[in-house]
């Protein structure tokens, strides 16, 4: 068996492991879950294989929230459509709606695993490779956006070393004057795909690829590639952003940011001191803004502790002494990582999430920096080869130790314990929001009394199909109301049973679902 | 053992653990990705000259943008169902093409 056969096996086992590991969530509860944002996509991805059409217009249920989300022309669909119309290819496969689309996105969020052994085998070899996926399999801040929802920007992130690559592989050839020019249009077309994913990963990609374009130009002296073939990929790319107009249109109108009053105002602008932190706003983030949780915005409590920040800086180190045209791509990633984190000192920008693209450049660095490592010390202490080796492979093993020690135990409990209990929609709210999508009009608005939280809420809105929201006095006046004493059985809080009881006795209207503790009022009038 | 044998016995482990963990939705949903993502482009891809582990990473990333971009254009006017179906003979059908047209 040929080495590459033995390699392709080795990572195929870690990404079915990767698998395991990232659907513990719903290995036994397949309810859906996560935050609104998970909600909104396995919405559009649902409506389109429950109708069997292409969604254009938002049907009523999505348009009540996200009527404005699309900047240009409000009412249509904001998301550049291929992510969701994937969601809806695989539900249509799957043939069901909940573990089709949750599977799927196990499978692209954890695919960073391929994508980084790939670029990174091909680049320095494999046990940089290998050690970076193994490292990101755990990666904390991939997993909490992964259960949050924001499943969309992580992928397109995921793209930003595989179109460096590609960029890489033909600005080599063209440096080598052999130029390739299937990999300048192989770029193009992934440039275009990261775009339509999520816009703010193909921002961080541009950004990386400017910054390579430019430690290339230093190094070579020249342009790193042909302005022809580079005109023709430009082109290639326009077309792509062109192919959905009110998307990308959506995308500009929103790049123009709100007011100069507004950015003035946020603590962020003109922080130039901020320029000396890898994320300086920590504090403004987790307790002002309250975007993430606190240990989102710590190295060590997103990276196993502070064991990888060691060979993090030797890695840095090796790179910055070898500086060959991969060591630039690495360079360059980093440089336009901290670029997109700190352009919000002068005002557009989201750090916080830009934050989430970290590990992606951060692994592969300390990944090296565990192999060079010998190298290095090389430099300044002459050993022999075999001392060397050695060396390295026992920094290879210390190093998968390391990993399975202290990454896997936070990583596990993450995922095992997410969205458990009722935190997550259960089977009789689904049961219910089923029957209110067969049964009620589509343009009905449902109010209801007792749901525990806004994202069960939003959950039951999505599978039902119909404007399930919680009640307020307030128009629009509801159609329906929808009482829901499940979850406060099961809490046992009899003050708010009777609260939820006394709300029902009021009610004028006939009931028309009541099962498993959950009943349904077709309002009179 | 060729590239082609390790490829398929790869997709075949794939599809056993999906089997395994999710059932037979997990198993049409993992032959879906497969079928629809990866298929299409990696026979348009073979045709080129770039080395086989690229073949395999950029078909699959670039199905899973433009065969869905097509995809929905066709679902505008037709079923989505349908839409996939003849996204997926045609692309293919262009691989087949281009080999044959190159041979």
């Amino acid at each position: 068996m040929k080495r590459a056969h033995l390699e392709a096996i080795l990572v195929t086992a870690l990404f079915l492991f990767t698998l395991w590991l990232w659907s513990l969530p719903y290995q036994e509860n397949q309810m859906p879950y996560g935050e609104v944002d998970a909600g909104s996509h396995f919405a559009l991805g649902d409506y389109m294989a429950q109708t069997d059409k292409s969604i254009v217009n938002l049907p009523h249920y999505i348009d009540m929230r996200y009527n404005r989300d699309n900047f240009y022309e409000n009412g249509k669909l904001w998301y550049h459509p291929p992510y969701h119309v994937n969601f809806a290819l695989m539900e249509i496969t799957g043939g069901e709606r909940v573990l089709p689309i949750f599977l799927l996105n196990t499978i692209l969020c954890s695919i960073v695993v391929i994508i980084i052994f790939f670029v990174i085998r091909n680049m320095f070899g494999f046990w940089p490779g290998f050690l970076t996926a193994l490292l990101i399999v755990f990666s904390m801040r991939d997993i909490m956006i992964y259960l949050w929802g924001q499943w969309p920007q992580q992928i397109s992130y995921f793209y930003t070393p595989l179109v460096l690559y590609a960029f890489y592989k033909y600005a080599d050839s063209y440096l080598n004057k052999e130029p390739k020019a299937v990999y300048a249009y192989v770029f193009a077309i992934l440039l275009g795909i990261n775009f339509w994913l999520h816009p703010v990963g193909c921002f961080h990609t541009i950004a990386a690829l400017g910054f390579f374009s430019l430690f290339l130009l230093i190094r070579e002296k020249k342009i790193p590639f042909s302005m022809k073939q580079i005109s023709i990929c430009i082109l290639i790319f326009i077309i792509m952003i062109a192919i959905f107009p009110l998307q990308t249109a959506s995308v500009f109108v929103q790049m123009k940011g709100g007011s100069a009053e507004d950015k003035e105002a946020s603590p962020l602008y003109h922080d130039f001191g901020g320029l000396f932190s890898w994320f300086p706003w920590k504090d403004v983030y987790a307790f002002e803004y309250k975007t993430q949780p606190e240990p989102y915005f710590y190295y060590k409590d997103m990276n196993g502790g502070w064991w990888t920040f060691p060979f993090l800086i030797a890695g840095l180190a090796f790179l910055f002494l070898r500086r060959k045209r991969e060591d630039l791509m690495l360079l360059g990633f980093l440089a336009g990582l901290y670029f997109m984190i700190h352009i919000a000192i002068l005002g557009p920008g989201r750090p916080e999430r830009s934050l989430a693209a970290s590990a992606h450049i951060f692994y592969p660095i300390i990944a090296l920096g565990v192999v060079m490592l010998p190298s290095l010390i090389n430099n300044f202490i002459k050993m022999p080869k075999k001392v060397m080796k050695i060396l390295k492979y026992s920094l290879i093993t210390i190093f998968i130790i390391c990993v399975f020690a202290f990454n896997f135990s936070p990583a596990y409990s993450q995922l095992k314990d997410a969205y458990q209990g009722i935190i997550r929609i259960t089977p009789s709210q689904y049961e219910a929001s089923e029957w209110l999508m067969d049964n009620i009009p589509e343009s009905a608005n449902v109010s209801t009394v007792g749901i525990l939280m806004m994202q069960k809420e939003r959950w039951m809105r999505f599978v039902g199909m119909r404007y399930i929201h919680g009640y307020k006095p307030e128009p629009p006046t509801p159609d329906y109301l929808l009482f829901d004493y499940s979850d406060w059985i099961l809490i046992g809080d009899n003050g708010k049973l009777n609260e939820i009881a006394a709300f029902e006795d009021n009610v004028t209207g006939s009931k028309i679902y009541d099962k498993n503790n959950i009943k349904v009022y077709k309002l009179e009038g | 053992m060729k590239d082609r044998e390790i490829i398929i016995g790869i997709i075949a482990a794939i599809l056993l653990f999906s089997l395994a963990l999710f059932g037979f939705s997990g198993l049409r949903t993992i032959g879906g990705v497969i079928v629809f993502f990866f298929v299409p482009f990696y026979l348009i891809l073979d045709n080129f000259k770039i080395e086989s582990g690229e073949k395999i990473v950029f078909a699959f990333f670039i199905g899973l943008g433009l065969f869905s971009a097509v995809v929905y254009y066709l679902g505008i006017f037709m079923s989505l169902r349908l839409a996939a179906g003849i996204v997926f003979v045609v692309l293919s059908g262009a691989g087949f093409l281009i080999k044959k047209i190159k041979s």
